[in-house]
């Protein structure tokens, strides 16, 4: 006997077993994708990130003020002309363009640099936090030309941490409200659990895969990357080096070995640091890089900030685990 | 607790309501692609990078998230020096260029060092490739010979594509030009007022980096050959105009060298972007 046929000519219990697939599927997709951002997290981590996060805005920007004039000033060097050169839309605002006198935008200065202080203490947050990550963009989008990676870091963390709800831990806002409780005799202030605490995480941690994936990915164009020369021309570049590492030109084995790992690392970054197995052998490649690239090259600021960032992948409750730290059991409901 | 019963936690995730969750969602999705984009749209890329980054340019500019991540990619390449060459009213003459690793502790920290050689290096992205007006009329002559040479065997097709060539090269030329005078007049300006100088010529250089080979022979990455001085081209001159209290582009005579060198600043020259 012939079972029926249905669209495209299977038969219907194909149908069924295509239907279901999808189905579950998409359910398992939708949980998945509830359980990586909705969990709710403990800002602890986060809090501790916000103040290494936040002495790094506040030292970033406070060195502008050594030639203010020349890069942020009424007569800076970096007109406005070269925006369109750099930014694909007319959306690069700036507060910088909304005043002329040169006195307003010195008094905006130090606001700002406030505002970068409070955020490190955790003083006035979330709203000291979003007017510190709108400075930072402000001043990114004033100075365009003058930037390197130092300054998306600073921007990527100074929002990511605010949405985070990092003022909720090793804050000033923090001791005040414990203070304030314990005074009225009421229960201790708990920073608790939050889902936007989560989702802030997650938002570093995305932002450090697409980072790792196209800085690996781009090299590959390359042919140093390739024969295993790349390190020696970073070492070798006069404009970057700090530390004179030309003597490595002796031992071209480990620089090409280096090389390769550095490249290995920063493509395979993206799937091996959700692993608990893999996590800490990345963590570590990425300490190691990054403390390279600011020891070695010059570029304290960036070496730190990106191992700053790194911070995102260890959890409170101990170093590695796979899953956040939940204070329910995530169990599904079937 | 009766015995039998089991006791099934929701999960942690719904604490937020399905709407919540579902807005969030969207706004995620979007920040992620947004996010993501950015650096896929860098060339080389496909049309449909280009075409998704379209849609969330606006929002990455907002955000600051318009970025490549290029970091030492393709590979680590020379550096871009600027170099100027001052004078003054009294007709003497102040060269200095940045960034300036002579310079290095009067820059300290090291930060405000990496801000100007970030600078340079921006200059040297612009205008690495830049064609001066003599070359180009002189590409241009060549190529109209090359049409006239078609069109004589009969290739009107080719001679047509050729010609529509070179009215787009014309054009992003003359753009070049222009961005070219308005991008560097404000630094020229302000290195005016800072030497107290009357005329200014901005000139730009690069520095490579020693091979092994040539590491091994003893070549040290400061090396003065390294700047490759025969590669340097003049970006322009400018004058500081009284009348208006401003600079003043300067055109060049095409028969006058167009290519001076640049050489390293002595550790004990008064030179420095910076004073």
């Amino acid at each position: 006997m012939n079972e029926p046929r249905g669209w495209l000519g299977w038969n219907n219990a194909a149908w069924a077993w295509v239907m279901a697939y999808l189905t579950c599927s998409i359910q398992d997709f939708w949980t998945g994708w509830n359980w990586f951002w909705f969990t709710p997290r403990r800002a602890n981590w986060l809090g501790v990130m916000r103040i290494g996060a936040g002495c790094m805005a506040l030292y970033t920007h406070a060195v502008w003020t050594i030639d203010f004039e020349a890069f942020l000033g009424t007569e800076r060097m970096i007109g406005p002309e070269i925006a369109p050169q750099m930014n694909p839309t007319n959306w690069h605002w700036t507060h910088f363009d909304w005043f002329e006198d040169s006195r307003v935008l010195w008094g905006l200065h130090w606001v700002a640099l406030a505002c970068f202080a409070a955020f490190t203490i955790g003083l006035g947050m979330p709203w000291t936090g979003w007017l510190a990550a709108a400075f930072a963009i402000s001043y990114a989008h004033r100075a365009t030309g003058a930037l390197f990676g130092l300054d998306q870091m600073n921007v990527a963390l100074l929002t990511y941490l605010t949405l985070g709800g990092a003022g909720r831990s090793w804050s000033l806002d923090q001791w005040w409200r414990n203070r304030n409780t314990k005074r009225d005799g009421g229960k201790q202030w708990d920073d608790g659990f939050s889902v936007w605490t989560n989702i802030g995480t997650r938002l570093i941690q995305l932002q450090l895969c697409v980072i790792y994936w196209f800085a690996g990915t781009g090299k590959l164009q390359g042919v140093t990357w390739w024969n295993g020369e790349a390190l020696w021309g970073a070492f070798a570049s006069y404009q970057y080096q700090s530390i004179d590492m030309t003597w490595l030109h002796a031992y071209p084995e480990f620089l090409a070995l280096a090389t390769h790992l550095t490249i290995v690392w920063e493509i395979s970054y993206v799937f091996l640091v959700w692993s608990p197995r893999t996590r800490p052998v990345v963590i570590a490649m990425a300490v190691i890089v990054h403390a390279g690239i600011a020891v070695f090259l010059g570029m304290m600021t960036f070496g730190t900030i990106m191992i700053l960032a790194n911070l995102a992948f260890i959890e409170w409750n101990g170093l590695f685990p796979v899953v956040p730290a939940n204070h329910v059991s995530d169990r599904r409901i079937d | 607790m009766e015995r039998g019963t089991t006791v099934v936690h929701a999960p942690a995730w719904q604490r937020w309501g399905l709407v919540a969750r579902g807005f969030a969602s969207v706004w995620l999705a979007y920040h992620v692609l947004a996010m993501f984009v950015s650096p896929w749209a860098v060339p080389p890329t496909s049309s449909l990078a280009v075409a998704v980054q379209g849609n969330v340019a606006h929002y990455q500019t907002l955000l600051y998230l318009n970025h490549g991540y290029r970091f030492f990619a393709p590979d680590p390449g020379p550096a871009s020096i600027v170099g100027f060459t001052i004078t003054k009213a009294d007709g003497s003459q102040f060269t200095g260029i940045f960034p300036d690793r002579y310079a290095i502790n009067r820059d300290y920290p090291r930060l405000n060092y990496h801000r100007w050689f970030m600078w340079s290096e921006t200059l040297g992205r612009l205008f690495g490739q830049w064609v001066s007006p003599a070359e180009f009329a002189r590409y241009i002559e060549l190529e109209q010979v090359r049409v006239a040479e078609l069109r004589q065997q009969g290739l009107a097709i080719e001679a047509d594509r050729l010609v529509a060539d070179l009215e787009e090269d014309r054009r992003v030329w003359e753009e070049s030009e222009v961005a070219r005078k308005q991008i560097l007049a404000p630094l020229a300006r302000v290195m005016l007022q800072r030497h107290q100088g009357q005329e200014i010529r901005l000139t730009l250089n690069r520095r490579m980096i020693p091979s092994l080979s040539e590491a091994r022979a003893g070549m040290q990455p400061s090396d003065a050959r390294l700047l490759e001085p025969e590669r340097a081209f003049e970006l322009g001159r400018w004058k500081w105009d009284e009348t208006s209290q401003n600079v003043v582009f300067v055109e060049v005579p095409a028969t006058e060298p167009a290519a001076p060198t640049i050489e390293e600043i002595p550790t004990n020259s008064e030179s420095n972007q910076n004073e």
